[in-house]
C-alpha cells in the first residue's frame, strides 16, 4: 500500500439549501519520499484536498489511508495526535504568531507532540538550522520579511520530524527569487531527508520543481 | 492543562487588543443597563412589595397643599367631606425622638414611628416648597410602612407595647420586626399650625379612622417644632398640609380634582397615584421618551461589539488553525476559544461590580448620574444578558457570513 493511499472520495458543502461538490471520486496515491505539485484553478478543490489529506477536513465518502492506517475511521484526537507527530505544514499566509519570537512559533507543535520539553531548545535550534533562519530564533515574527516568515513555517513543519509536509501555496506571498529559495529549501528537505511533500500551487514553475504533478479540476483529479 | 491554557493565552495574545476594547465596552454597556435597570427594577420591587402587602391602592398621597392656618380647618373638613375620602393623615411627621414632641399615652389611635430607610428617602425626598419652614438637612429621614393587618398603630396601643411593624428594607423586601412603641402622637402635635389646638382631638378624629399608612418623611425643623411648642407667635404663617388619603377604593383623581380648588396660590394638588405608582408610570415615560436615543445608543454599542468580536474571532481564526495544524483537536480548541471569550466577558462583569462598588461607597454616588439611578448587583442581569446576546450575535454573524474560515473548521465545515 502506498503511504498515502486515497480511492472515491468524496467532499461536499452545504450552500444556501443545496450542497457543493468539492471533491469527486478523487483517487490518488502518493508514494513515501515524493515531492507532489497538486495544481488547478481557483476553487477546483485543491486545498480541500489538501486539508483532507492533512487531516484537518472530514470526508464524506471514500477511503484514504494514511500509511496503511484508516483516517476514514480515526477520531478527532487521534488525526490531532497523526498531525501533531507525522505532518508538517506550510502555508501561503505563514500562519505565524506575529506577536512572538519565531522560536517561539517553532516550538509551538512541540506542545503537542511527545517531545520532553528539556529538549524543546535543541529541536528548535535544529529546525531553524535546517531552514535556513537560525540567526532570526528571538526575532519577533512581525520584524521579519516574507520570506524569512515562510522559512520560520517550514522550521516549524520541520520541528516535529515529519514524515510528511503539506504546503498550500508556499510561494504565493513571495517573489520569484525567494519563491525559489524556498522551493529549493523544499526540494532539498525531500531529496536530502526523504520527507514527503505534497504542494498545492497554481504557479508551473513550481509544480516544475516537484517530480509529480497532478491537476484537479471541479473537483476531479485529471488524468 | 498545561497546553489548554497556553492555547488559551496565545488566543488572548493574538487578538489582544480587540479584547481589551470588547471588555471595556462591555464593562461600559453592563454599567450603563445596570445603572437604569437598577432604578427600574427598584422601583417596580417597590410596587410589588407594597402590592403584596395590600396597600397600593389603598394610600394616596398627595403634594402640599397650602394653606393658611387659620383655614386649615375648614381644609381638613373639606378633605374629609369629599365623597370618597374616609380618612386623613394630616401631616405624616412622626419622631422617635420624644424631645420633640410631648407624648400622651392615651390615645387610642395614632401614628407612630420609626424606620429610618436612608434608601427610600433619597428615592423619595420630601417634595416640599419654598418657604415652608421646613429644613431637609437638619432632620434624620425616616419612613414607615405599616398594612391593613396593622392597622396603623392598634387601638388601645400604648407607649410600652410591643407591636410589629412591616417595613420595606433595602433590598426593597417586606419585612416586619418588632418594636416598642416610644410614643402614640396627636397630629395636631405633628403639626402645630393647623389647629392651633392642644388637646389632641382633632388629631384623635383623623387618625383613629386611618387604616394603614406609608409615612413619607416631611421633615420639620427642631427650631420650627420648639417654636411651636414653645412661643405660638413663632408658628409659621403657612401650613403645608401634606397629606396621606385612604379612600374607599373609589378613584383618587375624582377625589383630588374634588379637592384641587381648595389649595392657594397656584399650587394645586397633584393627581392622585401612589407614589411608587405615580414614579413608576414617570419611569415608563421616561424610557419610552428616551427609547429612540435608547434604542440607537444599543444598536451603536452591540454593533460597536459585533465587529470587534467579529474581528477578533477572524484573528482567532488564524491562531485556531495554527494550532490546528499543530495538532490541537477541535475539542481543545474550541473550548480554548470558549473560555477566552467567556473570560473576556467575566472580566467585563467583574469591572463593572468593582465599579458599581467604588461608586456606592464614595461620594460619586451623589453625582447625578448616580443619584438618579439606583445601582444593585442584581439589574446586572439584564447587562449580562445583553452581552451574552451580544456575542452570540456576534458569533453568529461570523458564521452566517461565511467568513469564520477556519474557526469553522471547528464544526467539520474547514476548508473550501
Amino acid at each position: 500500500m502506498a503511504f498515502i493511499d486515497i480511492h472515491g472520495l468524496c467532499k461536499s458543502y452545504p450552500v444556501g439549501k443545496g450542497r457543493f461538490s468539492a471533491l469527486k471520486n478523487v483517487d490518488l496515491t502518493v508514494e513515501r519520499g515524493e515531492m507532489l505539485a497538486i495544481t488547478g484553478r481557483s476553487g477546483s478543490g485543491k486545498t480541500t484536498l489538501l486539508n483532507v489529506i492533512g487531516t484537518l477536513d472530514t470526508f464524506d465518502a471514500g477511503t484514504y489511508f494514511y500509511d496503511g492506517r484508516d483516517v476514514g475511521k480515526m477520531s478527532d484526537g487521534e488525526k490531532a495526535a497523526l498531525r501533531a507527530s507525522e505532518i508538517g505544514f506550510v502555508h501561503q499566509d505563514f500562519l505565524l504568531m506575529n506577536h512572538r519570537t519565531a522560536a517561539q512559533n517553532v516550538a509551538m507543535p512541540l506542545y503537542f507532540g511527545k517531545t520532553p520539553y528539556a529538549k524543546f531548545g535543541a529541536r528548535v535550534e535544529e529546525a531553524l538550522t535546517a531552514a535556513g533562519v537560525p540567526e532570526q530564533a528571538k526575532k519577533r515574527i512581525s520584524d521579519m520579511s516574507g520570506g524569512q516568515k515562510q522559512r520560520v513555517a517550514i522550521a516549524r513543519a520541520l520541528a516535529i520530524s515529519p514524515s510528511l509536509i503539506i504546503a498550500d501555496e508556499p510561494t504565493g506571498a513571495l517573489d520569484r527569487t525567494t519563491s525559489d529559495e524556498i522551493m529549493d529549501l523544499l526540494v532539498e528537505l525531500n531529496e536530502k531527508d526523504g520527507i514527503t511533500v505534497i504542494i498545492v500551487t497554481h504557479d508551473p514553475e513550481v509544480a516544475a520543481r516537484c517530480r509529480r504533478a497532478v491537476k484537479i479540476s471541479d473537483g476531479e483529479i485529471e488524468v | 492543562m498545561k497546553k489548554f491554557f497556553k492555547l488559551c493565552s496565545d488566543f488572548a495574545g493574538s487578538a489582544a487588543l480587540y479584547i481589551v476594547f470588547i471588555t471595556l465596552i462591555c464593562a461600559v454597556i453592563f454599567c450603563a443597563v445596570t445603572l437604569v435597570c437598577g432604578k427600574y427594577i427598584y422601583i417596580s420591587d417597590c410596587y410589588d412589595a407594597l402590592a403584596d402587602a395590600g396597600v397600593e391602592n389603598d394610600i394616596y398621597f398627595t403634594k402640599t397643599m397650602r394653606s393658611r392656618a387659620d383655614d386649615e380647618p375648614q381644609l381638613r373638613d373639606a378633605i374629609l367631606g369629599t365623597d370618597g375620602v374616609i380618612g386623613v393623615v394630616a401631616h405624616p411627621y412622626t419622631v422617635n425622638n420624644n424631645s420633640y414632641v410631648n407624648w400622651t399615652e392615651d390615645f387610642d389611635a395614632g401614628a407612630s414611628l420609626m424606620r429610618y430607610d436612608r434608601e427610600l428617602y433619597e428615592m423619595f425626598p420630601p417634595e416640599l416648597l419654598d418657604g415652608d419652614g421646613f429644613d431637609y438637612s437638619s432632620s434624620e429621614p425616616e419612613c414607615i410602612i405599616t398594612d391593613k393587618s396593622m392597622k396603623c398603630v392598634p387601638r388601645g396601643t400604648r407607649v410600652g407595647d410591643t407591636i410589629e411593624i412591616k417595613y420595606l428594607t433595602s433590598d426593597r423586601q417586606i419585612r416586619t420586626f418588632p418594636i416598642k412603641v416610644a410614643g402614640i402622637a396627636a397630629a395636631n402635635r405633628f403639626y402645630p399650625t393647623m389647629t392651633g389646638g392642644g388637646d389632641g382631638s382633632d388629631a384623635t378624629f383623623v387618625m383613629s379612622q386611618v387604616d394603614s399608612l406609608i409615612i413619607k418623611y416631611s421633615p420639620l425643623t427642631k427650631d420650627a417644632i420648639d417654636g411651636a411648642f414653645g412661643d405660638p407667635a413663632s408658628l409659621p404663617r403657612y401650613g403645608v398640609y401634606c397629606a396621606f388619603i385612604k379612600t374607599d377604593g373609589r378613584q383618587i383623581d375624582g377625589i383630588m380634582e374634588a379637592l384641587a380648588p381648595l389649595s392657594e396660590g397656584g399650587r394645586s394638588v397633584v393627581t392622585g397615584k401612589t407614589i411608587l405608582e405615580q414614579t413608576k408610570a414617570d419611569m415608563d415615560d421616561t424610557i419610552r421618551s428616551y427609547l429612540p436615543a435608547a434604542l440607537f445608543s444599543a444598536v451603536f454599542f452591540i454593533t460597536t461589539i459585533v465587529c470587534l468580536v467579529t474581528l477578533s474571532v477572524h484573528r482567532f481564526a488564524d491562531t485556531i488553525t495554527l494550532w490546528r495544524i499543530a495538532g490541537a483537536s477541535r475539542k481543545t480548541t474550541f473550548c480554548a476559544v470558549t473560555l477566552t471569550f467567556a473570560a473576556s466577558i467575566a472580566a467585563a462583569l467583574l469591572l463593572t461590580y468593582i465599579l458599581m462598588q467604588i461608586v456606592i461607597g464614595t461620594e460619586l454616588s451623589a453625582l447625578p448620574i448616580f443619584s438618579e439611578c439606583i445601582l444593585t448587583p442584581s439589574a446586572m442581569l439584564p447587562a449580562s444578558a445583553l452581552g451574552i446576546f451580544t456575542i452570540a450575535a456576534a458569533a453568529a454573524i461570523t458564521f452566517i457570513s461565511g467568513r469564520g474560515g477556519s474557526l469553522r473548521g471547528l464544526f467539520g465545515k474547514y476548508g473550501d
